[in-house]
């Protein structure tokens, strides 16, 4: 018998939009068609790379990057920066307008991601332009968090400063499997939250929408909830206590 | 008329029909897949009880002879879903989802969980039947052929007149199961969850449990238990596992072939050694058996 648990989505107490784990993802939009490179960091190191392509012809709607998985990138030479080459596998084709989404399946997390447009336009020589850092979420962009720790958590943006809270509740194992509800949404303007105070049940999906540019969105665990107090088993003591002898009549003369 | 007889008493053949009856134990193992899951067993059975009642037709009835499962240990291979989170739809639109979150996969066994169940003791049948006796000459395997009949008593291997239990037929009742067993299973089943997901915080472990919902009724769910355990249980050991043929199997080939209720030395020994003198054997031939309501009777004639 051997049983996989992802450990880290039972470790993970802080979710973070510019450092992805395995409760966090991140959703861009994009509209231009044409070759892109996504340079994937873990921990400010580049990790890997992947390729991408915009196109009318395309049919998918949403690309899935499992950057947990990716094929690291180091060692091998450096892509010219010009057709794609020298990234990870091949391909994958997006509609224009679908989504590129980020994730890490696995692991202890601390991603982000550049993107690159090769054969679009060109900024400092060679180098192509980024077009997106996923540290930095423009509007249009979704941030989807799933929460498993139930417990008090704050939701900040890191740019703004604006915060709010997350009540996650604690599951209780009832007479059906239980599904957690849809998710929740959360617009992320330059007011803030909205709304700012939220209740979900665990591993429900919360989708921040971004509604201005220049979000980070951090949820980190701020008081636990470890659900109902487990009552100590009472000790089976039991005091046998020996009846008195009744008491002898006394003597009466 | 026979030379040679011998009348045994009902209460005579029973209590040799005991001696029969507590030697007769076997087991077996083995495992299958049986789709959903797969088992392995380790099963055994012994004999107790029964009454032995002679019959006017020359036959033996045998009666609530119980069998006794001991050890039944079981162990079920079983697959739990795999359990994720995401996968919800993010973006609808009126012609499908337009973004979908991913499925992180949170927990997952591989190949199976493994469920012990020890029901040693507490699944019962009963075997009824008719027998014959059959009478079969049996020459010792030890004999060797330089033996003389009196070199072969002092060894201890002489030929034998023996008398078995030849089965008409037997009838094996439905397994009786104890009424704990299925609190016997629930309990197997937490512990089996438990220890899986022992190493989790208590949050986590609830966690899991919520979502895969009532653990018990899953597992349950998985081997197909239904309502009723009783007819579960023995349908699985009955009819999958074959059990009930086994024994009656079993019994029938130890009552026919290997234990006999009764033997005579050949030749019979009539005086033992007395001093220079040698013992007196006399051969029997021509053995017979009879049964009748009272007595069973061995008949034989003397011969050279």
């Amino acid at each position: 018998m051997k049983a996989r648990i992802n450990t880290y989505a039972f470790q993970q107490t802080t979710v973070d939009s510019a450092s992805l784990g395995v409760l966090g993802t991140v959703a861009h939009p994009l509209t231009e068609p044409g070759d892109y490179e996504g340079t994937v960091f873990k921990n400010g190191f580049e990790m890997a790379r992947f390729s991408l392509r915009v196109a009318l012809d395309a049919g998918d709607t949403q690309v899935d990057i499992d950057l947990a998985t990716l094929p690291s990138s180091r060692g091998r030479p450096e892509p010219c920066g010009c057709d794609g080459k020298g990234s990870s596998g091949p391909s994958p084709a997006l509609k224009p307008g679908g989504y590129l989404v980020l994730y890490a399946s696995t692991g202890a997390g601390g991603f982000h991601v550049l993107l690159d447009k090769l054969s679009g336009e060109k900024v400092k020589g060679d180098k192509p332009a980024a077009v997106f850092d996923s540290r930095i979420l423009k509007k249009g962009d979704l941030f989807i968090a799933s929460l498993l720790r139930p417990g008090l958590y704050e939701m900040a943006e890191l740019h703004s400063g604006a915060k709010g809270s997350i009540v996650v509740a604690y599951p209780q194992p009832g007479g059906k499997p239980y599904a957690p509800p849809p998710p929740a949404t959360v617009r992320v303007s330059d007011k803030g939250f909205t709304p700012a105070k939220l209740d979900v049940a665990a591993a429900q999906g919360i989708v921040f929408t971004v509604e201005s540019g220049g979000a980070a969105i951090r949820i980190s665990l701020q008081k636990p909830d470890d659900g109902p107090a487990k009552r100590a088993t009472p000790r089976g003591k039991v005091r046998w206590t020996n009846p008195r002898p009744p008491e002898a009549p006394s003597e009466t003369r | 008329m026979s030379d040679f007889t011998v009348a045994v008493s009902e209460k005579a053949v029973r209590k040799l029909f005991e001696t029969v009856r507590d030697n007769t134990h076997e087991s077996t193992s083995g495992s299958d897949d049986l789709g959903p899951f797969s088992v392995s067993w380790d099963v055994g059975f012994r004999l107790e009880n029964g009454s032995v009642d002679l019959q006017s037709d020359g036959s033996i009835l045998i009666s609530e002879l119980d069998v006794v499962y001991d050890p039944l240990k079981l162990t079920f291979g079983i697959d739990i879903p795999e359990l994720c989170i995401g996968g919800f739809c993010i973006i609808p639109t009126p012609f499908g989802c337009l973004l979908r979150a991913p499925r992180i996969c949170v927990f997952s066994a591989d190949p199976d969980i493994s469920l012990p169940l020890d029901l040693g003791g507490l699944i019962t049948s009963e075997i009824s039947g008719a027998f014959r006796i059959k009478t079969r000459y049996f020459v010792d395997p030890g004999r060797t052929a330089s033996m003389t009949n009196l070199d072969a008593e002092d060894a201890g291997v002489p030929n034998k007149w023996q008398f078995l239990l030849d089965p008409i037929w037997l009838d094996i009742d439905p397994l009786d199961i104890a009424d704990t067993v299925g609190n016997i299973l629930d309990q197997a089943i937490d512990n089996v969850v438990d220890g899986l997901l022992g190493f989790l915080p208590g949050w986590a472990r609830d966690l899991i449990k919520a979502i895969l919902g009532p653990i018990v009724d899953l597992i349950r769910a998985i081997l197909d238990i239904g309502d009723d355990i009783d007819e579960w249980l023995s349908n699985l050991l009955g009819v999958s596992l074959g059990l009930l043929d086994f024994v009656v199997t079993i019994v029938a080939d130890y009552f026919a072939n290997k234990y006999p209720i009764f033997a005579l030395e050949d030749p019979y020994p009539i005086l033992g050694y007395d001093g220079p003198l040698i013992p007196v054997k006399v051969p029997l031939r021509n053995m017979g058996v009879a049964v009748s309501d009272t007595e069973m009777v061995l008949a034989a004639d003397v011969g050279a």
